[in-house]
């Protein structure tokens, strides 16, 4: 198939009537002569008649032929593929497009998928025989694809880039690299021309397929959109190693409790992932913590399986710090650690307010809820602020990790905006319920419509007679989350407890998502007793009874009412791990309180960058909190090119600030990991650990509308690669050449038969 | 008779008698003067009487073969022939009217004639002229005497090229009218069919008359150095052609040559004098190097 570049030069082919208006022009140009030798030259034109026309029309012919080849020329036709090979001139945009993900970092033996792609891609740089006008991009392939350039001139260039290129610490994500070519196909300074996309990969099958069908459908036609333009081919190289992979990754850390106060033990969980189908009798797990390496763990690893693994470790300081884990070393490196970072506390922080003091401290609603979080009133685990509602101005309310509102009668409008700032902003706030709720303020306030604070809406209240009657319907917890962790300390034998919880009067709520509930009661309704509703990156939880025995019986005397409340107020201080532990390609973003605005704050990389500056705007008068991120999108010189948002390199990142005449400090720490975000399953087999191919037949069967040739492979054990490097055909350049050859043709008839006639 | 003398009344044609007889005049005395004896001799001599040798006598004149049977010597003598009697056949056909240059052929064809005229009759024999194309237009019977000449000029000066050539059938019917041996001088361009132009003339040679051919022709008809594209407009009824010129150079001279070449081989074959007069040569020099030549021609 061939079509042209400029077809509108074409119209120019009609210029090879030219020679022949000249030739009928001419005949009508003649002198007149009275002959008298007529016969002798009827003889003659006898004899030379034939071989007269014949010449006139080769002549004719030729020059006709002129015109058309200019117009051909002109018009720039070329062939996809090039019938002979002496024909293999191109015009071509050739798009290379390499996978730079993690797998490709696999080093089984001596060279990795990179190296064998880089080697390939080489080569058929090496084998293209390019024009002037030829074109060359490079594409990266991972989960953030950059075009790291576009429409270069000069093969050298390309090159140069391929010897750079490094495995990453992103994902494979096919559709997104496929989405950047889209761009380059369809950029309007390099159209009218042949395209080669040429791919480079290691065929991992995560990169290719998805759970969600919709964007499976997407992709296939997105591949069929693209591999089925007239003017598009499609190569694909597979760098992948064949044999059966060999890999382990650390695929989770977390820490419980999830808020750690210092000088209290902290238990780290990590998982670790056997993406093969070899046994480790004795894999080395060694953690570390702010660098320091602790005593190895030694754990069995079956096939495919998933395996905890445990560190137990107390904070003697507060502040910033970060944990990680890491494997023995396998083929893949990149995912043999997982980092966590984490703010150490002293104590965690809360502001009780108590809508109902009573005549006496002991008689306030929240005496016993106090005293249950810091008993001896040093501020150990809990550090507790406790104030009446008229004092309440929900000023400073961040120096908090939690807010309780106990059977508060109601709040004014500007305070409501502050705590849902608050809250918006991570916090975490205990609305609970009583006497002094007023049903109607409380909905306006708090649930705003479904808009507020409030998981729920509240109903009438409902139980029985205030405490000290007789007949009092007792309500127990029937319900309960128990994977949630305000009830951690509920799970298995300890299931049971919560039942000796009793209680009278509640609210009745309405308005609520049943995922909401996290305990309900026994009544016939199931009515909830604890709802909790995220809002912003804070949470908020509503217990529709009382804190104190008013509506119940004593729940603060029985010894499931501690836990319960330490886990609940935990669960509140915890701020998102988000924040600090990140993903590769999540961009840093810290809010830090303007009291530590004290620049140049550096934040030291775990790549080759090392430490960078991180520009910091003053903070507003108005404001609590400044702002720092990291990186910026970068625009390089090529204006069509710009690199990634979002962290590179997996790893910890610190960030520090230096007061003046002060040493440097440490403000945070960000942990970044490679994906899986969370270790459910099927988010571990869709990590980059998981290094399962997908053979070339079943690329082609799943996706039957992608039109590609397959370019090579990798061998096993061999080096040899099956390339062949497709050319394309240009004719302008062989046109102009026939053109010179026709004109000189034509010159050589037209003296060889005038010189006949001379 | 009265045709000429209203012709000779007329002043064109009076012009161009005197114009025709000042450049013969002119081109005969500058070759005569040369010329000790004239050229054409007495070839129409007859044999009278054998007498028997004496010393003294012109050897050229013994008949050896009387020697070779009786052995004894005796000469020739003739009967002197008082007159050579001459033909001037001048085709004026249409296609000698052409004439690339300053003279057409029938001009040139004219002047010729007239020049050999006036040699013919300052040697006192006698000339006539017939003017012909498909048939005899004029003739004029040979006469010796110089007032003869104005006939023969008058009938010159008023040839006009017109009509078809049949060279052939004038030829042979003259061949047959003229009784006597004479001269006959033809002054044509021969283009007719070529077979049976050469059969007419060997007609001629058959009668015992001595032929010269002056084959008349113009400088473009042998060189034909056309250039651009030309309508070739055929005289005496042709057809016409649109030709490039350049394309048939080489075989339209291949043609002509090769008629040229077979009339003069023939001519040459049947004892016929030929001259090739062309338009572009000075006629002096054309007329006096045949005369020369065929002077010493008699001389061996």
């Amino acid at each position: 198939m061939s079509f042209f570049n400029n077809p509108g030069f074409l119209w120019f082919a009609l210029g090879g009537i030219i020679p022949i208006l000249i030739h009928l022009l001419n005949r009508q140009r003649y002198r007149r002569v009275r002959w008298a030798a007529m016969e002798f030259l009827q003889a003659a034109l006898r004899k030379t008649q034939r071989r007269v026309r014949l010449e006139n029309l080769l002549l004719l012919l030729v020059r006709v032929l002129v015109m058309v080849l200019l117009a051909l020329a002109l018009a720039r036709p070329f062939f996809r593929r090039a019938p002979l090979e002496a024909l293999g001139d191109t015009d071509t945009h050739h798009i290379f497009v390499v996978d730079v993900s993690a797998s490709m970092g696999y080093r089984p033996a001596r060279d990795t998928p990179l190296d064998v792609a880089r080697r390939a891609a080489e080569r058929v740089l090496s084998e293209i025989r390019s024009g002037e006008q030829d074109r060359f991009s490079l594409v990266t392939l991972s989960s953030f694809p950059e075009i790291l350039m576009k429409g270069r001139t000069q093969k050298d260039q390309i090159r140069k880039a391929l010897g750079e290129l490094k495995p990453t610490d992103y994902g494979t994500r096919v559709p997104a690299a496929m989405a950047e070519v889209r761009a380059l196909l369809e950029d309007p300074d390099l159209r009218n021309r042949d395209r080669r996309v040429y791919l480079f990969t290691d065929l991992q099958r995560v990169g290719w397929e998805s759970s969600d069908e919709a964007e499976a459908r997407k992709f296939a036609s997105l591949l069929k959109q693209l591999s089925g333009r007239e003017d598009t081919t499609f190569y694909l190289f597979d760098a992948g190693e064949r044999g059966e992979p060999v890999n382990r990754a650390a695929v989770d850390l977390r820490v419980d409790p999830p808020v750690v106060i210092a000088r209290r033990r902290a238990r780290f969980t990590a998982l670790v992932h056997n993406f093969s189908a070899l046994s480790f009798p004795a894999l080395e797990v060694t953690f570390s913590v702010d660098g320091a390496a602790q005593p190895v763990r030694t754990v069995p690893l079956p096939p495919h399986a998933t395996v905890p693994v445990f560190f137990d470790h107390e904070f003697v300081e507060s502040g910033p710090h970060w944990v990680s884990v890491s494997l023995d070393p396998d083929p893949l490196e990149a995912d043999n650690r997982r980092h966590l970072a984490l703010e150490v506390r002293t104590a965690l922080r809360g502001l009780v307010v108590d809508g109902d003091p009573g005549e006496s401290p002991r008689q306030s609603e929240t005496y016993t809820f106090v005293l249950a979080l810091d008993p001896t009133r040093e501020g150990t685990t809990f550090s507790v602020d406790s104030k009446g509602v008229e004092l309440f101005d929900a000023e400073g309310l961040d120096a908090y990790d939690f807010v309780v509102l106990a059977n508060i009668p109601g709040l004014s409008a500007d305070k409501i905006e502050r705590l849902e700032r608050y809250v918006r902003r991570g916090g975490g706030l205990f609305l609970t319920l009583g006497a002094r709720v007023d049903r109607v303020s409380f909905n306006e306030s708090f649930w705003q419509g479904g808009r507020g604070l409030s998981p729920a809406a509240l109903e009438e209240v409902a139980g029985a007679a205030p405490a000290g009657t007789d007949g009092r319907e007792e309500r127990r917890i029937a319900r309960f989350e128990a994977r949630h962790p305000v009830f951690r300390t509920f799970r298995d034998k300890l299931r049971a407890a919560l039942s000796e919880l009793v209680f009278y009067r509640y609210y009745r709520v309405r308005d609520f998502d049943a995922g909401a509930v996290l305990a309900s009661f026994d009544d016939p309704a199931g009515s909830p007793l604890l709802l909790e509703k995220a809002f912003g990156e804070g949470k908020v939880l509503l217990f529709t009874s009382t804190l104190d025995h008013e509506w119940n019986a004593g729940i603060a005397g029985h010894p499931p009412y501690l836990p319960l409340m330490w886990n609940l107020c935990g669960h509140l201080a915890a701020r998102p791990p988000g924040r600090w532990n990140l993903l590769v390609g999540d961009l840093i973003q810290a809010d830090l309180p303007v009291e530590q605005y004290q620049p140049p704050f550096l934040l030291y990389t775990p790549g080759e960058r090392g430490a960078v500056h991180l520009a910091a705007a003053p903070p507003e008068p108005d404001r609590k909190f400044f702002r720092v991120s990291y990186p910026l999108r970068r625009r390089t010189e090529d204006p069509g090119v710009l690199r990634n948002e979002g962290v590179e390199w997996a790893g910890p990142y610190r960030l520090t600030r230096r007061p003046p005449g002060e040493e440097e400090k440490t403000v945070a720490y960000f942990a970044v990991n490679l994906p899986p975000r969370t270790p459910a399953p099927e988010e571990i087999q869709a990590a980059e650990g998981n290094l399962d191919r997908i053979s070339p037949e079943e690329l082609r069967r799943r996706f039957p509308d992608f039109k590609v040739e397959f370019l090579g492979d990798r061998r096993e054990g061999t080096a040899e690669m099956d390339l062949k490097t497709p050319p394309g055909s240009n004719l302008a350049r062989h046109l102009l050449f026939l053109l010179l050859g026709l004109l000189l043709v034509e010159s050589v008839l037209a003296w060889w038969f005038g010189r006949e006639k001379r | 008779m009265a045709e000429n003398a209203r012709s000779y009344l007329d002043p064109r044609i009076l012009d161009k008698i005197t114009r025709l007889d000042l450049k013969a005049r002119h081109l005969v005395e500058g070759f005569v003067a040369g010329m000790h004896k004239s050229p054409y001799h007495g070839f129409s001599v007859e044999f009278a009487e054998h007498r028997e040798y004496v010393p003294g006598d012109d050897l050229k004149h013994l008949d050896w073969k009387v020697f070779g049977r009786t052995d004894r010597l005796y000469v020739k003598e003739y009967e002197l022939e008082t007159n050579l009697r001459s033909h001037i056949l001048l085709d004026t056909s249409e296609s000698m009217e052409y004439g690339s240059g300053r003279i057409s052929k029938l001009e040139l064809a004219c002047l010729v004639a007239a020049s050999m005229a006036h040699l013919i009759l300052r040697q006192q024999d006698s000339v006539g002229v017939v003017c012909f194309d498909k048939e005899v237009r004029q003739q004029v019977p040979p006469s010796s005497s110089m007032g003869h000449l104005k006939s023969v000029l008058g009938v010159l000066a008023q040839a006009a090229p017109r009509n078809r050539t049949d060279i052939a059938a004038v030829f042979h019917a003259l061949a047959e009218g003229i009784r006597h041996r004479s001269l006959v001088l033809v002054i044509s361009d021969l283009f007719d069919r070529p077979e049976e132009v050469l059969k007419a003339l060997r007609h001629f040679r058959h009668r015992r008359h001595d032929v010269i051919v002056f084959h008349v022709l113009d400088e473009y008809e042998l060189t034909f150095p056309f250039q651009r594209m030309t309508l070739f407009e055929g005289l005496e009824e042709q057809p016409r052609l649109l030709v490039d010129p350049r394309a048939l150079r080489k075989a339209y001279l291949e043609e002509i040559g090769r008629f040229c070449g077979m009339i003069q081989r023939e001519c040459v074959r049947q004892s016929i004098d030929y001259v090739r007069v062309t338009t572009d040569q000075p006629l002096d020099v054309v007329l006096s190097r045949y005369l020369a030549g065929r002077l010493s021609m008699r001389k061996r």
